[in-house]
Parts: structure tokens; C-alpha cells; sequence
């Protein structure tokens, strides 16, 4: 049999399969009617499906979207949170433009209460001190500005000073002893620098700004002399940092190692402070009693030290800086 | 073939949220043809009808899966019928021919029904025993008279593949045939 042949015979058989008897109405119906009606079981199944989920919207927030008569609510919201933003939006903006400001201007308190936000803000120890050390060094350089404009120096730039002085005190009386000898020597460094530049602001300040920079040359000498002690003993700075908190009546930052402990060091008297003439004890403990050297070099430091109303002493020739008490091993000063 | 439907896409989309209008006008377009399909293959009015509503059915189901076809409904429901009869085929063993009785030619002349009805049984039980994708093929191409592309989208294969499903298909075809003697 020849392959055409056998072509066409199966095309004839596949004809004979196109004649099929006609479908039974009835039949179709019923299978019309049972589509169609599963179709609506399922319709309905979704709708349910569909409102459970409309129901869990429905209780927060999706009407608030949906619904016409509710647009008001949402137009409120949306209100709300703009405004919310725009008002953080211009604090943020003032905030940053009062960092520039200077005191006796309208921003300055902004200024120093977002520092103040900072500062307490802060958790990390060992960051409060850069900032406090940052706002001190701010200080500072407010004070040059506002004598280099002629404009008198404001009170409260000289105690906020002094306070972001002693916070970085007390912040390293908190820290542990190897941390706290490598800050108190980044400490002193700063103090010094400032001290140096608070010196020759009194060569050319007016006599209104003296009292306020001796004052503040004195803060910075004790600071000074506090930081070079506690570089050798660190028991005895505690001891004192803690006497100087509680003559403050602060609570001042926890201090470890000096507790309050009976047998400790007693009561220590502003005019405790040794002086800075180098003379003191040397390395080892201080005790609160003792007094300071007088200053063989010219430095002759304020009486009562820390002691805000104390008269700091002068620079004599030769020297602009504080000598270092107590100096390991005695001697004279030196200069930062 | 029937393209009575304008667009499936349209179709499609009304039929996912179970729009009634659009669902009986898919069941009015292709259950005729689906029906007709599947009793070429069956050649059992009851069975036909079976595969008709099975595969409207699996089509509901696939729609509340969110799953089913996006276009070509026609291969889409072709190619559910023709797995519903594969299995079908699977489910029931190979059965012996058997003369049935032609409801539309009541009046013919029953001895050359018989010999066409014997001829008939014969070809299905030859088409049975090619793969499924050669029967879907044959039956497509000869019985349903669809051109290759509708074929290849129908069983999800390029067009070459068709043409070659369908020599091998005919080839197979043929030799059972003649084996059977009926060519």
C-alpha cells in the first residue's frame, strides 16, 4: 500500500469520526445550569471573602480613604501632619542657625538650650565629654568675638564656662582609671589652650571685662591644676572632685572609688586648693589639708582656688601659663 | 473552531469576579465545541458531558485560586478537557470495542452503521494508544480542524513541536492502523 493511499484512507476515517450524534439539549441545559450555579456559589464566597477583609480595614484607617462623607477627617490629618512637619522643619532651622549667634543676641539662648539638649541627651560618658569640652572651647571663643567687637562680655557666658568645666571633671572622675588619665590629659591640653588665649585677651581688655576674664583665668588654672593632678594621683582628684560637687550641692556624676566612706578624706575647703606654683606635694595623695606652696616663679594663685570671687594670681614675667600643681617631684611649672 | 467571543481578555476579566452574564456567554461559546471534542475522543454521550462540566469546573476553581488562563480560553479549556480524558483513559482500562448505538441515524441501514461504528471504535482505540500529546495533536489538527499555533498554545509547545508530535503522531497512527488491518 502506497503512503497516499494510506494518507487518504486514514483522513477518511478521521471523517467518519467527525459525524457525531447532536448533544442532548436537556443535558446541555443541566450542565449550563450547574456551571452557572457553581459560579454564583463561588461569586458569593469571594463577596464574603471580600468583606472580611473590608472589615478588618474598615475599623482603622482604609475609610478614612474611602468614604466620601469622612475626606474632612482625612484632610484634618493630613493638616496635622504637615503642619507637625513644617514646625520641626523650622526649629530644626533655627537651632542651626543660632549656632553661629553670640551672646546678648536673640538666638543665643536657643543656642546654649540646645546644647543643653545635647548634653543631656547624651548617654555615652565618654561622648558628654567632647561636648562639654567642645562648649567650653565655644565659650571661649564667644568671649574673643565679644571683645573683638567691643561689646562687654555677659555673666552667664564665664559660669557656663565654669559648669561645662567642671561637667568634664566630673565625667572623668567617672570613667575608669586608664581612660580617665588619657582624657585628663586631653583635658589639660584644651585648658591650657584656652588659658593661653584667655591670657592675651586681657592684655587687650577693656577694665569692664577684666573682673569677668580674671575670673575665667582663674577657672581655667584650676582646671588646669586639677587635671595635671589627677594625671598622678587619681584617687586624689576623685576625692576632690566629689567635695566639689557636694560643696556645690550637685549631685555630680557618679564617682567611683569615693564612696562615702567615713574613713575618707574629709570636708576639703575651697581654700584648700594647693597652688600652682609647682611646690606642692608631688606624686602621692593629697590631703585635703594641705596648703598651697607660695610660687617662687611669679604665679601667684587666686586665694581659694576654685573659689569663683577668689583673686587669681598674676602672670609674672616670663610666664603666661599656670604652673602645674601638684608637679611629680616638686620644682617649678611648666607652661602648656 | 469557535471564536463567537470578541475578546477573552475582556471575558477573562469579568469571569475572575464571577460576573454571570460574562461566564454564560464563555459556556455558551465553547461548550458546544468542548462537547463535540470530547465525544469524538469518548464516543459516550454521558462522558462527554462529564468532561464538559468537569472542565468548567476545574476553569471556576482555577478562577477563585486567582490562577487560569489571562488570554486563549479556548486552548486554555481544551487543554482541560483533554487532561480530563487522559486521566479518564488511565482510570479505565483499555476496553474492547464496542458497537453503540447511533441515536441520530435511526432510520440507516444498521449494517453499514455497524461497519462505520466498528471503523470509528477502532480509530479511537488506535488514537488512545499514541502519548497524550500525540492524541491531543491528532485530534486538534483532524478532528477539531485547529491550525498549529492554536494547537502549540494549547499544550504549551513551540509550533515545531506540533509538526513533529504530529508526524510521529500519523506515522504511529498508521502503523496501528494497518497492525489492526484497518487501513
Amino acid at each position: 500500500m502506497k503512503k497516499d493511499e494510506m494518507d487518504s484512507r486514514l483522513k477518511n476515517a478521521f471523517n467518519e469520526l467527525q459525524n457525531i450524534p447532536l448533544r442532548d439539549p436537556q443535558a446541555a441545559a443541566r450542565g449550563r445550569a450547574n456551571f452557572l450555579k457553581q459560579a454564583a456559589v463561588f461569586r458569593q464566597s469571594a463577596s464574603r471573602e471580600a468583606d472580611r477583609r473590608q472589615n478588618r480595614w474598615s475599623d482603622t484607617i482604609f475609610p478614612l480613604f474611602q468614604r466620601k462623607g469622612r475626606l474632612p477627617v482625612l484632610k484634618f490629618l493630613i493638616a496635622i501632619v504637615l503642619a507637625v512637619v513644617v514646625l520641626f522643619a523650622m526649629a530644626n532651622a533655627t537651632v542651626y542657625a543660632a549656632q553661629n549667634s553670640q551672646p546678648g543676641q536673640a538666638l543665643y539662648p536657643v543656642k546654649t538650650w540646645s546644647e543643653d539638649v545635647i548634653l543631656s541627651l547624651t548617654g555615652s560618658p565618654q561622648m558628654r565629654l567632647n561636648h562639654a569640652l567642645d562648649f567650653s572651647d565655644r565659650r571661649v571663643t564667644e568671649m574673643a568675638d565679644m571683645l573683638a567687637a567691643g561689646k562687654p562680655i555677659p555673666e552667664g557666658v564665664e559660669s557656663r564656662l565654669q559648669n561645662e568645666l567642671d561637667l568634664a571633671l566630673e565625667l572623668i572622675a567617672g570613667m575608669d582609671d586608664s581612660q580617665a588619665i588619657q582624657q585628663l590629659e586631653q583635658v589639660r591640653q584644651r585648658a591650657e589652650v584656652q588659658y593661653q588665649t584667655t591670657t592675651m585677651l586681657m592684655s587687650g581688655a577693656t577694665e569692664s571685662a577684666e573682673p569677668l576674664l580674671l575670673k575665667t583665668h582663674a577657672c581655667l588654672q584650676e582646671q588646669i591644676r586639677l587635671a595635671t593632678m589627677g594625671e598622678t594621683d587619681l584617687p586624689g582628684f576623685r576625692r576632690q572632685i566629689r567635695q566639689r560637687s557636694q560643696n556645690k550641692g550637685g549631685s555630680g556624676e557618679q564617682i567611683p572609688g569615693t564612696g562615702n566612706n567615713p574613713q575618707g578624706p574629709g570636708p576639703m575647703r575651697p581654700t584648700d586648693v594647693p597652688g600652682p606654683s609647682g611646690t606642692g606635694n608631688g606624686r602621692g595623695s593629697m590631703s585635703p589639708t594641705d596648703k598651697p606652696a607660695p610660687s617662687g616663679n611669679g604665679n601667684e594663685p587666686g586665694q581659694g582656688g576654685n573659689q569663683p570671687s577668689g583673686t587669681p594670681g598674676h602672670n609674672g614675667p616670663g610666664s603666661q601659663t599656670p604652673d602645674r600643681t601638684p608637679q611629680p617631684g616638686g620644682g617649678s611649672g611648666h607652661g602648656p | 473552531m469557535d471564536n463567537q467571543v470578541p475578546s477573552d481578555a475582556e471575558l477573562l476579566k469579568l469571569a475572575r469576579q464571577f460576573d454571570h452574564p460574562a461566564l454564560a456567554q464563555i459556556y455558551d461559546s465553547y461548550s458546544p465545541g468542548l462537547y463535540q471534542y470530547a465525544m469524538r475522543r469518548l464516543s459516550d454521550q454521558d462522558m462527554a458531558e462529564e468532561c464538559v462540566a468537569e472542565t468548567f469546573s476545574r476553569f471556576l476553581q482555577a478562577l477563585r485560586a486567582k490562577r487560569g488562563p489571562e488570554d486563549y480560553l479556548q486552548a486554555y479549556l481544551y487543554r482541560m478537557a483533554h487532561n480530563w480524558i487522559v486521566d479518564e483513559y488511565r482510570r479505565e482500562p483499555m476496553q474492547t470495542v464496542e458497537l453503540k448505538e447511533d441515536r441520530r441515524d435511526e432510520n440507516a441501514n444498521p449494517e453499514v452503521d455497524m461497519s462505520r461504528n466498528l471503523q470509528q471504535e477502532r480509530l479511537r482505540m488506535a488514537i488512545k494508544k499514541l502519548t497524550p500529546d500525540q492524541q491531543q495533536v491528532i485530534t486538534l489538527k483532524y478532528l477539531e480542524g485547529w491550525e498549529n499555533e492554536e494547537i502549540a498554545r494549547s499544550i504549551k509547545k513551540p509550533a515545531g513541536a506540533v509538526k513533529s508530535l504530529q508526524h510521529r503522531a500519523l506515522a504511529s497512527l498508521q502503523k496501528i492502523l494497518k497492525r489492526e488491518e484497518l487501513l
